[in-house]
């Protein structure tokens, strides 16, 4: 358990945004703490953090000023990095924004989180992994130097994101009450799309923090089927911050460029996620998750 | 001197235009087309579709099909060529039953001009992928349209819309660009009758009819 409690975020699009953190109780350290605010503007894509202002010295709070989100998707997230005086470094969850909770609805959210992996043990549960969908790599070569449209949906280099790697490594996510899968191919009713099977979409359910997003994708451990994200629909909200939410889940036709992403783990991880074995890890899943 | 009457003959079916024959001709001129790395603009596609790389999963392939064939083995295969016929009309230009003559024999003839269309629905993951799909197909219509016509002795074909790109919601997500195709033809037939044209009509065979061998 690293040093850091929590993290709160006191958000504002446009106006100074505070992020403060408290410290575990049985961390004492007499040394300088040198605290760097960083910013995220896509979730927890890994390599996109980046430094807000100077770093801060023996203080629990920082100060971003900048607007950084112009659309309307909340996907700006904040974490702080501690550097000890012996240059020991310790890096905190990462914060959301979409709403500051109370201590009591930040342990209710904790407790509902915790609860909703051990519910997986049900049998409308499933293993599986998430790939996050890169937004700020390096174009890929098959785009449209001007539009960036994506002109190759099967290009090997970005799987058709436009983006070189296309998506990051595999992280284990668990959906459960997935709904029964339909199979009703057929021939499109309006003539306009050929041989259709658009039963193939699945609800299911997941931890909300961190958020999956539209077209990111879900790997099914046991079957290997990869479901685009087609819709998120938050199930349960705490201040408006999303707990659980529903997800609607499009399996990719398997000619997809999808199916040859690498999960990015190795076999016997993968092995072990599959048979259930590191199902006690589960809540290291979300560990790195603060609410 | 031999009669020369530069009679072109079509290279159709003898029967001539019909639905599942005009249907084909699309799905086979498309698949030629994109048959050739030499016949395709887009360097994107040509790579795509004859790259020197393995290709196991046949996520290089590009489908093309009528939309009324049911293929389960390649369902919602991503980018796709789906042709579908659109109605058909008749030109009216002639007389009530279109009869246009009347052969040796003293059979009628009859001379229909048809027109129809067919459209073809270039469907991809992607916005700009189906844009440059869609430029592929009516491109190549629109070029090689006038030998098409010659060739299969018809009296129009040519490209008549490129539609607006549309946003097909499936799984995943889609697009498509409709281009319609024109085509005209006319259909000429004669109708034999069983019974031998009557020569000529004595008025002396009428008379008889109503006043018996009296009225002489």
């Amino acid at each position: 358990m690293g040093p850091f409690h929590r993290i709160s975020v006191d958000y504002m699009v446009v106006g100074t945004t505070r992020v403060s953190w408290d410290l575990v109780p049985s961390f004492v350290e007499p040394m300088v703490m040198k605290f760097q605010l960083q910013v995220n503007v896509n979730a927890d894509e890994p390599d996109a953090w980046v430094n807000v202002g100077a770093p801060v010295i023996n203080q629990l709070y920082a100060l971003d000023t900048k607007q950084r989100q112009f659309g309307r998707g909340l996907r700006i997230t904040y974490r702080v990095v501690m550097t000890l005086s012996d240059s020991t470094t310790h890096i905190s969850d990462n914060a959301q924004v979409f709403g500051n909770l109370t201590k009591h609805q930040w342990l209710s959210a904790k407790a509902i989180v915790r609860r909703a992996p051990l519910k997986a043990k049900s049998m409308h549960s499933f293993e599986g992994w998430l790939l996050k969908r890169r937004l700020q790599s390096a174009y890929c070569g098959c785009i449209d130097p001007i539009t960036k449209g994506v002109l190759n949906s099967n290009c090997a280099a970005c799987a058709g994101t436009g983006r070189l790697q296309g998506y990051w490594n595999a992280a284990p996510l668990q959906v459960f009450d997935i709904s029964p899968e339909g199979e009703d191919t057929r021939v499109d009713k309006q003539l306009s799309r050929g041989t259709v099977n658009d039963a193939a979409v699945v609800q299911g359910r997941c931890v909300g923090i961190p958020l999956p997003m539209r077209k990111d994708v879900w790997v099914d451990a046991h079957s290997g089927r990869r479901y685009y994200i087609e819709g998120v629909n938050p199930e349960n909200e705490i201040n408006r911050v999303p707990i659980l939410v529903g997800l609607k889940l499009g399996l990719a036709p398997f000619s997809d460029a999808i199916y040859s992403v690498p999960i990015g783990l190795d076999d016997g991880t993968i092995a072990a996620q599959r048979s259930g074995q590191i199902v006690s890890d589960k809540q290291t899943v979300w560990r790195n998750q603060s609410i | 001197m031999p009669e020369d009457r530069r009679f072109r003959q079509s290279n159709f079916c003898s029967l001539g235009p019909r639905p599942q024959l005009m249907t084909g001709l699309f799905i086979s001129l498309i698949r030629q087309h994109f048959a050739s790395p030499d016949n395709i603009d887009s360097s994107i596609f040509r790579e795509r579709l004859f790259s020197d790389a393995p290709d196991p999963d046949g996520s290089g392939q590009l489908l093309i099909e009528d939309a009324t064939v049911w293929t389960p083995l390649r369902a919602q295969k991503r980018p796709g060529i789906v042709v579908k016929r659109n109605a058909w009309q008749h030109e009216k230009h002639f007389t009530l039953d279109s009869a246009s003559g009347v052969d040796e024999f003293g059979n009628i003839q009859y001379t229909k001009l048809m027109r129809g269309s067919h459209t073809i629905f270039c469907i991809g993951r992607e916005g700009g992928e189906t844009e440059v799909l869609a430029a592929e197909v009516y491109r190549f219509f629109m070029h090689f349209g006038m030998i098409f016509r010659h060739y299969f002795g018809l009296l129009m074909f040519e490209l008549l819309e490129i539609g607006a790109p549309a946003f097909v919601e499936e799984a995943p997500d889609c697009y498509a660009v409709p281009i319609t195709i024109g085509y005209g033809w006319s259909e000429s037939w004669t109708v034999q009758e069983n019974i031998a044209t009557l020569k000529d009509v004595r008025l002396s065979d009428v008379f008889r009819t109503y006043y018996g061998n009296d009225y002489e």
